[in-house]
């Protein structure tokens, strides 16, 4: 494969700047720019040992610097990586890269480093995925998470449970190929309860993604209420800062105002919608509809309700929607201004027990972050490793679970041979989660995600 | 020495065994001068080892062998002294026929029908050298001078090529039942460049029925309706087999004798099945088990001679009467042949194309034993392929290729041809993705248009084919189409299987989709005559019951296809592609797959590499990426 180079710092003014080439040709390109301060060349220098260069293009040195070389296999790529280390001045840096082209490296893909490492099997998809988390991680959970799954705590927890539906596909096989061997290993009832608990265990990895989603990208959440119920003061409270405009006139916000922010390790991306009425002005109509759209997408919705006037159709209504969009399982009911003395009969026409607010004067929004955290709570430390955090691994999980409920089905009446092909089906969905059976288009995919230079 | 010419021959097959014949046969009925050349005539058809034919996964074949015009499951039926549907509780994909054959019977019926057909001489000789010119083979010579000359060799040479015999310490150049050995082919296969590897298989003893205890055996009948390969006709069981276990005391013995076995010794060097290995290796492999099964076979109706399979040994003589005299009902067994060991030269399958020529050299094919598998079945389904693809070439016709999604025999040569094989390979069903689809009942609806289109299968027998296909699709649409009205009887009986009952009545098809219910139940219920054969009846029943299952295979078959199409330039050079890990560049550059779907199917090679191989096409302007 070519050799490529990329600058793996960010874009811009810094103190250092690290240029990476990976390829068979690496310590060759690389020879031919980094100078080697005193005896001996780069070729020469010791495996992960940095060492002083004189950066040169074109015979002419421009920047002194360090070099690192990594000899194949023993490098993150698994191929020569020679990673060079120079000032971080804009004009330096793209001057250095500049010779590393000249010299013959190609420049790099989004993600090419870590594609390599995968395909070199340095690493498997899920730790590869998980080098993203690394980088991209705002809290601290999700890094926790990241570096846990870049060690291949999940892929360990994934080879385990393929081991195990292995082994039971093998019996399944084994029974059918030698009927007359009078094999007892496993018997169906076994089988049963052995797939039961695979089952289980893929479960609680699917149930472990609404976590992994809240920590990573964020939870979807819908701030819902009639006009004037104060859903703009609630996202500028939850914000820290004035973001959405409020005033006292009913139909301020217009269009759907977005935000994320954080709630200890959950971040939830917050649109605060248009207060739902009827209207007949054009503009607030329009506004209205986003607010659906929002409510549909939303996997948490904070519906806001004014305590302190009385409970009309209008709340009624708002009431509806959430039940018509199935979504009463994830709505926490608020009722705001609570500095203002409470109307009668609006606590009992909510469905659940609602959490007391004041969004203008900040009480109230702890009991708010213990109910949300309620929902996406992620309770046993132990096993941060196993949060399924991308939707990809998801997908191929839920999948998984899927062909295992089947096969669970398929040996209660029908035969073993149709139980061994679900068996298989879901094994290949589990392998998928860590690209050991991913097709050429997931791997694209996957990579495409990242950015030059990891 | 000097050869005069002998009869011009367009196809020469060496050995008569389960593959010769069916290649002969194959040749000689799609009209070429054939001649089958064995080292013996009396044991033209031999079973050396098992007197039975069919069993998991070869039960498959044989009914494919039969879809495709061959012979085998015609002899075996002719011959039948019982039969019994295997895993007839696990699946219709699973159902494997499998019938004990009296060997002399059916060695008689092989010859006679081989004496029988047109174009085809068979010939006492061993066949010494095969001659070739610029990388075409020419012929063969005889040991008695004669030179036949023919433009394609299929060599079935089992076990008899360099042979060896090993019992305990005792050891000899020798054949399957101590036949004389090929020995000159070794060197002149060598001299063309084939690579030869070096295969060990076993059998039991044989003992005489007077001196078995019957008493203390398990009787083990066969099927109540018995059914024959292919063929609707009524059976009758003839003979019964018996079961018996071995014990502490036999394990005992052996293991206190393993020191005198010569696979332990290492006086033996080739390597041995491991799906079908001696008592001396399953007691060493599963300590554990307190015992293990064993079958009492009769070897026919004019012989009193008995199998005992489970009990394939190389130890000594003694060491053999002493354990076998420790099973119940064995205890006075009389030793009629006593097991052994047998080496074998046979070649690297991977050399082969999936038409069982070798790659390297024109007009010359492998089948059987000789190319690594194991089994009687397996060996007549590559004969029958060689066979085959040597009269279209001489033909000058496209080749028949079966592919892994329509038969097992295209799984197992797709298997050996790509991948090779480091033991005896045997086919299991576990060995196809698609065993669904790869059923017993549907294999004429799978194979028989390539029988046709070949000519060894008759206008009609296919015809006859056709109208069974048209009354089961007749049948399916008139389940599919109709109800079964509420009735007492048929809420009694969804009762009685644990389902709930119907008050306004069920859909036919719907009926039989429920796995406890069949189509038996269904045509009571309807109280009238069936008048489909029991063959329609099944595919009905299985295509109906399991529709779901096959149309999910059926798409994965549609996925395996795009990878198949998707073609390895002959001369693409693998070192030179970057990103491929050193195994998979290595692996690839031996095996040269013809496909990107065939490469995804070798060890070593990764999903990921599969994608680095794709890409590097695509960017070679081969075909469009993914």
């Amino acid at each position: 494969m070519r050799t490529v180079a990329a600058i793996s710092t960010p874009y811009g003014k810094g103190g250092v700047a690290l240029i990476r080439i990976t390829g068979e040709d690496a310590i060759a390109i690389a020879q031919k720019v980094a100078i080697r301060t005193g005896k001996g060349t780069l070729s020469d220098a010791l495996s992960a040992t940095a060492v002083r260069v004189t950066f040169e293009d074109g015979g002419i040195p421009f920047d002194d610097g360090l070099a690192t070389v990594f000899r194949a296999p023993r490098s993150f790529t698994g191929e020569d990586v020679v990673e060079l280390c120079c000032h971080g001045g804009i004009l330096v840096t793209q001057k250095l890269l500049g010779a590393v082209f000249t010299a013959g490296a190609f420049p790099a893909g989004p993600g090419e480093f870590t594609r390599r490492a995968f395909q070199n099997g340095k690493l498997s998809l899920s730790q590869a995925e998980a080098v993203g988390g690394l980088i991209d991680a705002k809290s601290d959970k999700y890094l926790t998470v990241s570096l846990l799954q870049c060690r291949g705590a999940l892929s360990e927890k994934l080879q385990r449970l393929c081991d195990k539906l292995r082994f039971l596909i093998a019996s399944v096989y084994a029974f059918i190929d030698y009927p007359d061997e009078d094999m007892t290993d496993v018997t169906v009832e076994e089988m049963k309860e052995r797939l039961t608990a695979i089952c289980g265990e893929v479960q609680t990895l699917c149930d472990s993604h609404a976590y992994g989603k809240a920590i990573s990208e964020g939870i979807p959440v819908c701030i819902l209420g009639k006009p004037n119920t104060g859903k703009s003061a609630l996202l500028n409270a939850l914000a820290r800062e004035d973001r959405a405009i409020v005033t006292a006139i009913p139909g301020t916000t217009r269009d759907v105002v977005k935000e994320q922010i954080r709630l200890g390790d959950l971040l939830l991306n917050l649109s605060d919608t248009a207060g739902i009425r009827e209207s007949e002005d054009v503009v607030e109509r329009l506004g209205i509809e986003r607010s659906l759209r929002s409510l549909e997408e939303a996997e948490l919705v904070l519906a806001v309700f004014d305590s302190s006037r009385p409970f009309d159709e209008e709340d009624r209504e708002v009431l509806r929607l959430i039940r018509d969009h199935g979504k009463e399982e994830q709505t926490v009911y608020l009722l705001n201004k609570g500095d203002l003395p409470e109307a009668e009969g609006v606590r009992s026409s909510l469905p659940k027990v609602p959490v007391c607010i004041s969004a203008m004067e900040k009480t109230g929004l702890d009991a708010l972050e213990a109910a949300v955290k309620e929902r996406f709570a992620h309770t046993e430390t132990d096993s941060l490793g196993e949060i399924v955090v991308g939707a990809r691994q998801f997908a191929a999980l839920t999948k998984a679970r899927g062909y295992l409920q089947d096969a669970l089905r398929t040996l209660e009446g029908f035969s073993q041979d149709m139980a061994g092909l679900d068996m298989e089906n879901a094994l290949q969905a589990l392998e998928e989660v860590d690209g050991k059976t991913a097709s050429d288009e997931i791997v694209s995919e996957i990579f495409s995600h990242f950015c030059v230079g990891k | 020495m000097t050869f005069y010419e002998a009869e011009q021959l367009d196809i020469a097959v060496i050995g008569a065994g389960h593959a010769g014949i069916e290649a002969a046969l194959a040749g000689a009925r799609m009209g070429l001068r054939t001649a089958l050349f064995t080292l013996t005539l009396d044991l033209v058809g031999n079973m050396p080892c098992n007197p039975s034919i069919g069993g998991t996964g070869k039960g498959q074949l044989v009914f494919e062998i039969d879809a495709l015009g061959g012979e085998m499951g015609k002899a075996a039926n002719a011959v039948m002294l019982q039969s019994r549907m295997l895993n007839a509780s696990k699946g219709p994909a699973v159902h494997s026929l499998r019938m004990q054959s009296d060997r002399v019977a059916y060695r008689n019926y092989m010859k006679r029908v081989l004496e029988e057909t047109e174009n085809l001489t068979l010939i006492q000789a061993e066949i010494t050298a095969i001659r070739h010119e610029n990388g075409t083979v020419t012929g063969v010579e005889t040991a008695f001078g004669g030179f036949f000359p023919a433009k394609c060799v299929i060599i079935s040479t089992g076990t008899s090529l360099n042979g060896k015999i090993f019992v305990g310490e005792a050891s000899c150049e020798a054949g399957p039942d101590n036949t004389v050995p090929a020995k000159a082919l070794t060197e002149s296969l060598l001299e063309m460049g084939v690579k030869l590897a070096r295969f060990k298989t076993g059998t039991p003893p044989r003992i005489h029925a007077d001196s078995i205890d019957y008493d203390k055996l398990e009787l083990q009948e066969g099927d109540e309706t018995p059914i024959l390969f292919g063929s609707d006709a009524p059976a009758v069981n003839r003979l019964p087999c018996y079961i018996t276990y071995t014990n502490e005391e036999t394990h005992r013995i052996i293991r206190e004798n393993f020191h005198r076995s010569p696979l332990y010794s290492g006086e033996i060097v080739g390597t041995g099945p491991r799906y079908c290995p001696s008592i001396e290796t399953k007691i060493e492999r599963f300590p554990d088990k307190e015992r293990h099964q064993i079958f009492v076979e009769p070897m026919g109706l004019d012989t009193k001679e008995v199998y005992l399979q489970g009990l394939s040994s190389s130890l000594p003589e003694e060491v053999q009467k002493a354990f076998v005299h420790t099973i119940k009902g064995l205890e006075k067994a009389v030793f009629m042949r006593t097991g052994y060991a047998i080496e074998y030269d046979c070649c690297d399958p991977t050399q082969l194309k999936p038409t069982m020529e070798f790659k390297e050299i024109r007009g010359l094919f492998g089948a059987g034993q000789f190319n690594g598998t194991s089994g009687y079945e397996e060996a007549a389904a590559q004969g029958l392929v060689a066979g085959i693809n040597a009269a279209l070439l001489c033909k000058g016709e496209e080749p028949l290729v079966l592919s892994r999604s329509e038969s097992y025999i295209g799984t197992m040569i797709d298997d050996i041809t790509v991948k090779g094989t480091d033991e005896p390979y045997r086919v299991m069903t576990s060995r196809s993705e698609y065993r669904l689809l790869l059923r017993q009942d549907n294999a004429k609806e799978r194979l028989i248009g390539y029988g046709k289109r070949v000519g060894l299968v008759g206008e009609e027998a296919y015809q006859a084919f056709l109208m069974e296909d048209e009354q089961k699709k007749q049948e399916i649409l008139r389940l599919s189409h109709s109800h079964l009205p509420a009735s007492e009887e048929l809420n009694a009986l969804l009762e009685s299987k644990n389902y709930a009952p119907a008050p306004t009545g069920l859909n036919k098809a719907e009926f039989l989709r429920r796995p406890f219910l069949t189509l038996e139940d269904l045509y009571a219920l309807e109280g009238g005559e069936h008048p489909l054969p029991p063959s329609v009846r099944r595919r009905v029943e299985v295509e109906l019951k399991y529709e779901g299952y096959i149309k999910r295979q059926l798409e994965e078959v549609k996925r395996f296809a795009k990878m198949e199409e998707k073609q390895i330039p002959k001369d693409l050079d693998f070192h030179a592609i970057g990103g491929l890990r050193l195994e998979a560049r290595q692996k690839l550059s031996d095996l040269r797959p013809d496909t990107v779907g065939k490469a995804a199917r070798i060890p070593g090679v990764s999903p990921a590499d599969i994608s680095v191989l794709l890409v590097a096409l695509a960017q070679r302007g081969y075909h469009d990426e993914a």
